[in-house]
This record gives C-alpha cells, sequence and structure tokens, in this order.
C-alpha cells in the first residue's frame, strides 16, 4: 500500500511539475537552472520507477538491461542546452520534453531494478548525477574569475588592422597565396580561422615551416605580422 | 574472452609499433610531418587504453562468469560498440588527421584545428560508442556480482569485517579476491561512465552546435573524471586474474580476508577521487578539490600496496612456486605496478606536480605500469591459460629472451623517460629540447627490444594454442 502511495505520488509530482512551463508560462529560463530543473523531474521518475518495482516484486530478465544502458543515453541528448531554446517558445512541447524526462529516468530505475536488483540504484544515481553536474557547464559558460581572466589576457594576441593587412598580404603574400587568400603555388588562406585562432597565426607568420619564407623580423616588424593575421582571419 | 584478449592484444601490438615510431621521432632517426606526430601520439594513447581494457574486460568476465554465469551475447554487445568506436576513432586519425590528443580536451579538438571537422565528429563518436561498450560491460558485471554475493552487503563483504563471527558461524561463503576487483570495476566504471557520457554527448552536441557554450575547467574535470578512472580501472581488472592465476602456480590458496575487503573499499572509494590531481596547475579549480586529489592520490596507494603487492609476495614466498611464461609475468607485473606506482605518488603531491607535471616524468610512470604492469598481468593470463589448456610449458632459452625483452628492453625505455623527466624535458612535443633527442635516441633501442621481447611472446603463445588444440 505505501509503496503504491509513493509510486503514484511520485508520478502525479511530475507529472505537475512537468507542466510548469505551461502553467506558469515562464520562458528563458537560465540554461543552469533548466538542468536543474531537469534533475528534479527526474528524481521524481527514478523514485517512481522503483517504487514501481517494489510494489509489483517482478522477476529478473537479462533484457530489461537495454533499458538501463538507453534510457541515461537518450536522456543525456535531450539535455543538449539547443533544444532548450526551442522548446521554450512552445510551452506544450516543453511540457512534452519534460514528461520525456520523467519517462526516461522512471524507465531506467525500473529495468535497472527489472534486470538485477541494485542495478536499478545504480542507473538512478549516475543520471541523476549527470542532471545535476550538467549545470555547472553544459551550456553555461564559464565564469570569469580573475584567475580566469588573467589567464586569458596572457594567452591573447593584440588585435590587428586588417585593412592595413590586406594592403601588407597583396605586397607580401599574394603572389605565393593567390590575391585574397585564394590559392595558388601556396595553399588557400580561405577559412583559415577554422583551423588557426589569431595567437596560432601570428606564431605562424613569425615563424613559418619550410616552403614558406620567414619574413619577420625583416621585412614584416610585429605590427605587420598582426595586422595580416588580422586580414587572414576575415578571409571566408 | 578469448575475442576480446585477442583484439586488445591485437590494437596493443599495434599500438606498440605507433609507439615505437613516434619515439624514434624524437630521437631524429625518422623525419615526418609534426602533424602527423600528434594525430599518432592521439591514435597511440586512445588505441593503447582501449587495447588493454579489453583485455582486462574479457579475463574479468571470465572469471566471473564461473562465479555466476552472464549473458554472452551482452558481452558480445560491449565487444561490439566498443570494436565499432575503435574503427571510428581509427579513421579519424588515420583518415582524417586528428589529433587533439587522447584525452580530447576542450576547446582543443575545436579551436586552431589542423584536421576536417568531421574528424573531430568521428573521434568523438568513437569514444561515445566505446563507452558505451563499457557502461554495458560495466551494468554486466555489477549485475553478476550483486546476485551473486546477496547485493551489495554481501559483495562488499561488510558481514564478513562487521559481523565476522557470526559470518563464518552462518557458513556463508565469502566474496573471492576476484570479486571485490569486479565489484569496483563496476561501480567506478559507472561513476567514470557517468563523467564520459555526460562530456562526451556535450562534445558531440557543441560539435553540432557551436553556439552551445561549454565551460573549459568543467569540460577537463569531467574528461579526466572519466579518463584516469578508466585507465586506473585497466589495472584493476587485470589485478583480479592475479588473483586466480597466481595461486595455481604457488600451489596456495588467496584467501579473502577482512583486510582485504577494507582494501577494497579504499579503493573504490580513492579511485574515483584521485584524478583531481590532473588538476592541479588549473588555478581556477576549488581549493576543495586539491586537497581531496592530493590526499586520494597518496591513499588510493595503499590498498593494492599492503593487500595485492604484498599479499602476493608473501603467496609466493617460500612456496612451491612453479616458475613458467605465465607465473613470470604475472609476478613481474606487481613490481612493474609498484614502480610505476610510486612514479604516480611524486607526481601526485603538489609542490613536484608543478615541476613535473609537463614533463616526460608522466609518461614514464604510466608507461610503468601499463607497459610493465597491465601488460604483464595479462601476457601472464594468457599463458596461465596456455600451459593448462597445452599441458607444456616453454623452454628456458624462450623465457630467457621474452624476460630479456621484456624487462630489459622496458627497463631501458622507462629510464629515457624519468630521466628525461627529471631534466625537464617537455612530453607531448614532437621535437624535444636537448637532451630529450639523444635520451629518446637509447630509449628507442629499448623499444625495439621490448617489440622483439613481445614477439618472442606472441610466437611462444601461437605455439602453445596449437598443441592447446592437438590435446583438445
Amino acid at each position: 500500500m505505501v509503496r503504491t502511495l509513493v509510486a503514484c505520488g511520485a508520478m502525479l509530482v511530475a507529472f505537475v511539475l512537468s507542466f510548469m512551463p505551461v502553467i506558469s508560462n515562464e520562458r528563458n529560463v537560465p540554461v543552469h537552472d533548466h538542468h536543474l530543473d531537469h534533475a528534479v523531474l527526474m528524481f521524481f521518475g527514478v523514485v517512481a520507477g522503483l517504487a514501481l518495482y517494489r510494489q509489483r516484486g517482478s522477476a529478473e530478465s537479462p533484457a530489461w538491461i537495454w533499458g538501463a544502458i538507453l534510457a541515461p543515453l537518450v536522456a543525456t541528448f535531450l539535455m543538449a542546452p539547443s533544444l532548450y531554446a526551442a522548446v521554450d517558445a512552445w510551452p506544450w512541447l516543453h511540457a512534452f520534453d519534460h514528461l520525456a524526462f520523467v519517462v526516461l529516468a522512471m524507465l531506467a530505475a525500473y529495468a535497472g531494478q527489472r534486470y538485477v536488483a541494485g542495478v536499478g540504484w545504480a542507473v538512478a544515481i549516475m543520471l541523476q548525477t549527470m542532471a545535476v553536474v550538467a549545470a555547472f557547464g553544459y551550456g553555461v559558460a564559464p565564469q570569469r574569475t580573475a584567475a580566469a581572466a588573467e589567464s586569458a589576457a596572457i594567452g591573447a594576441a593584440p588585435a590587428g588592422d586588417a585593412a592595413r593587412g590586406k594592403q601588407l598580404f597583396a605586397q607580401n603574400c599574394a603572389m605565393c597565396h593567390g590575391p585574397e587568400g585564394a590559392g595558388a603555388e601556396a595553399p588557400r588562406l580561405k577559412g583559415e580561422a577554422t583551423r588557426k585562432n589569431t595567437a596560432q597565426l601570428v606564431a605562424w607568420i613569425k615563424k613559418p615551416a619550410p616552403p614558406m619564407p620567414t619574413l619577420y623580423p625583416s621585412p614584416l616588424n610585429q605590427r605587420d605580422v598582426d595586422d595580416i593575421a588580422a586580414y587572414v582571419e576575415q578571409l571566408k | 574472452m578469448w575475442a576480446f584478449l585477442a583484439t586488445g592484444m591485437a590494437v596493443f601490438a599495434l599500438m606498440v609499433l605507433v609507439g615505437i615510431t613516434l619515439r624514434i621521432e624524437q630521437a631524429h632517426w625518422l623525419s615526418y610531418d609534426p602533424g602527423i606526430f600528434y594525430a599518432l601520439m592521439t591514435l597511440h594513447g586512445a588505441g593503447m587504453i582501449v587495447g588493454v581494457a579489453l583485455c582486462g574486460m574479457g579475463g574479468l568476465w571470465y572469471v566471473m562468469d564461473r562465479e555466476r554465469p552472464m549473458s554472452a551475447a551482452l558481452a558480445w554487445c560491449a565487444y561490439a560498440a566498443i570494436v565499432l568506436g575503435v574503427i571510428a576513432v581509427l579513421l579519424s586519425v588515420l583518415v582524417g588527421r586528428f589529433a587533439a590528443g587522447w584525452t580530447f580536451l576542450f576547446p582543443l579538438p575545436f579551436v586552431g584545428a589542423t584536421w576536417p571537422d568531421w574528424a573531430t565528429g568521428a573521434f568523438l563518436i568513437g569514444i561515445a560508442f566505446v563507452m558505451t561498450g563499457w557502461t554495458i560491460y560495466c551494468l554486466q558485471l555489477l549485475g553478476c556480482v550483486l546476485s551473486a554475493y546477496g547485493g551489495l552487503r554481501g559483495a562488499l563483504g561488510w558481514d564478513l569485517v562487521f559481523h565476522h563471527d557470526s559470518f563464518v558461524a552462518s557458513g556463508r561463503r565469502e566474496p573471492p579476491p576476484q570479486a571485490f576487483a569486479a565489484l569496483v570495476t563496476a561501480i567506478d566504471g559507472l561513476f567514470a561512465a557517468t563523467g564520459g557520457m555526460l562530456v562526451g554527448v556535450a562534445l558531440i552536441v557543441h560539435w553540432i552546435d557551436r553556439s552551445i557554450a561549454l565551460d573549459p575547467l568543467w569540460a577537463k574535470n569531467l574528461t579526466f573524471e572519466f579518463g584516469h578512472t578508466f585507465a586506473n580501472l585497466t589495472i584493476y581488472m587485470a589485478i583480479g586474474l592475479v588473483y586466480v592465476a597466481l595461486p595455481r602456480y604457488a600451489a596456495r590458496e588467496w584467501h579473502t580476508s577482512p583486510v582485504l575487503a577494507i582494501a577494497w573499499w579504499g579503493t573504490l572509494a580513492f579511485v574515483a577521487t584521485a584524478y583531481f590531481h590532473h588538476l592541479y596547475m588549473d588555478f581556477v579549480q576549488p581549493r576543495g578539490f586539491q586537497y581531496l586529489g592530493q590526499v586520494a592520490s597518496y591513499l588510493a596507494a595503499f590498498p593494492p600496496a599492503v593487500v595485492t603487492i604484498f599479499g602476493g609476495a608473501l603467496l609466493v614466498y617460500r612456496a612451491p612456486m612453479r616458475w613458467t611464461m605465465g607465473s613470470m609475468f604475472l609476478y613481474a607485473g606487481l613490481i612493474g605496478w609498484l614502480i610505476g606506482g610510486v612514479g604516480a605518488l611524486i607526481d601526485a603531491t603538489v609542490p613536484i606536480n608543478f615541476s613535473l607535471h609537463n614533463t616526460v616524468w608522466v609518461p614514464a610512470h604510466f608507461h610503468t605500469y601499463l607497459l610493465e604492469g597491465v601488460t604483464l598481468f595479462v601476457l601472464g593470463w594468457i599463458f596461465t591459460n596456455l600451459e593448462a589448456q597445452s599441458g607444456r610449458g616453454s623452454s628456458l632459452l624462450t623465457r630467457w629472451s621474452a624476460g630479456l625483452g621484456v624487462f630489459g628492453g622496458g627497463a631501458l625505455l622507462l629510464l629515457g623517460w624519468y630521466i628525461a623527466g627529471a631534466e625537464s624535458v617537455p612530453r607531448r612535443y614532437a621535437e624535444q629540447p636537448p637532451p630529450g633527442p639523444a635520451i629518446a635516441a637509447w630509449a628507442s633501442v629499448g623499444a625495439i627490444v621490448l617489440a622483439l621481447g613481445l614477439a618472442v611472446c606472441l610466437v611462444e603463445a601461437v605455439r602453445l594454442a596449437r598443441a592447446s588444440k592437438v590435446a583438445a
């Protein structure tokens, strides 16, 4: 009786909480809070799953392991912050997304227990931990502590003047890399920014691998190198 | 078991060859593009860990299946997922030249990449497949241990420790030592998979949608929570095999005692929390984690030293020991583990870590316990089974050739890293500053001698396997 009440109660709470976006019409929940909301939903799903297992007292069966494996995996993909922005605009869709978390948590705990008693607890703790830990970095930008800001400042390259860099590029680089870095004798430079960041570009221009000639410190000085790097970064 | 062992050893052998090409490039005997060096280094790291893990997984699955039968079909599913992952990683590195290192630390796979975008995706998806296979394996192993010994309480040996007399009087069977290795592998393995799955999926999502921000410190914590724990567990899986195999040669039993149970509880806790020592130099890491990393790293050393290494030495001491290829490797592996562990402890000490962690001291210690620890345990296990099945042993010449190659060559290779590390030669550099190249030259000789020793083992294993078939 108690187990039935716990299972039904947990499911009811999870159901009501799932529809909070529709009830409260709350939008643009921060990603950190959103992950924690999911952790709460999954907690009730897990409680319902474990209580359901205890109430039914079913026999163990190897096939249930798939539920214990796939449910956390799918739930992790549902935690993608890309989805949060999309579902935020559609409260009903958002509610169904929440229900999916509840069902997956319930399935993970119940299936784990049906596989071997005790495994459901392990899977439930695993899932719950993932939901909570996600709140501290998944879709959440790092907090700018003083040490982090200092560290970023050390690694950052000074910004160059891309317009001046374009002129310098035409004079010093275009004969091999082609006009606007389209590629000729030397490799094409369009999209180079996807392969190297500013600091790496500057380092490469200063100390290239053969057959590219070394143009630093003469005829190019530090400012010239920064400007050319800024220009190359813009080549798409 | 043999599918896991054969695949694991094949991957291992391939990675030995890759490793030799890396070392001889650093010695300037061979010259190739640094981009290729870093791609090969990525492949070597990922491949080696997965290779030895496969061996340990197969062996431990086999010994625990004897305790309580498990589903072979499920083990095949885990195997298939891991093999698929290995193929994806091979494609990513060999075709796409992905070179962000096997630790794929964010944002390295995405920023300043010299490889195509698909290679990053293939690598991450490959790792996700490996992790899925690992999760299947850990859940299966956990199910086996829990059902064999009456739940978590029984598997931990709780009553054996706290209600010893009544436990003995009840006539209940205590879990054998290998069951503790299996329990720790399963629980800490799932703990590792939790972090690994989360950061793995987050990186895949970031690969698809770059607008999704990830906190690099968060990602680094989770990556090492998975990576360090997974790598560490390879040795604990192999230890399960030592518990079964070494007593056969010593004609003595390896008993489960309350001390052994308590030591494994310690291992359960400290293996999961020692990884923080990888982040000592991340000054934005909360300070509490740094203290935890220091304490856990030190404490993690005691249980294996007290129970397994000292216990193994006592098991062999004055026993009517039968020295064969199998027993030689099993016992030598304990020594390699001890030496590698001391190297790890030195690096895990905060003030020393600041000087050593970015040097080749780190590959020195982990190669010691992987090459002269886990690999030897696995070789010992393979030869134990082949010797038993064929009813034959190896000649003295074969034992000396294999021993000299594996231990002599291994010692030369490892000393190269330890000495260069003490000389502050940086790690993960294609081009090392002096005295790196000079040391790499004689370390390369060691690597080649080691490979020859392993080749002798392979030939001998094939000979014994053929004899086993004839005997059957």
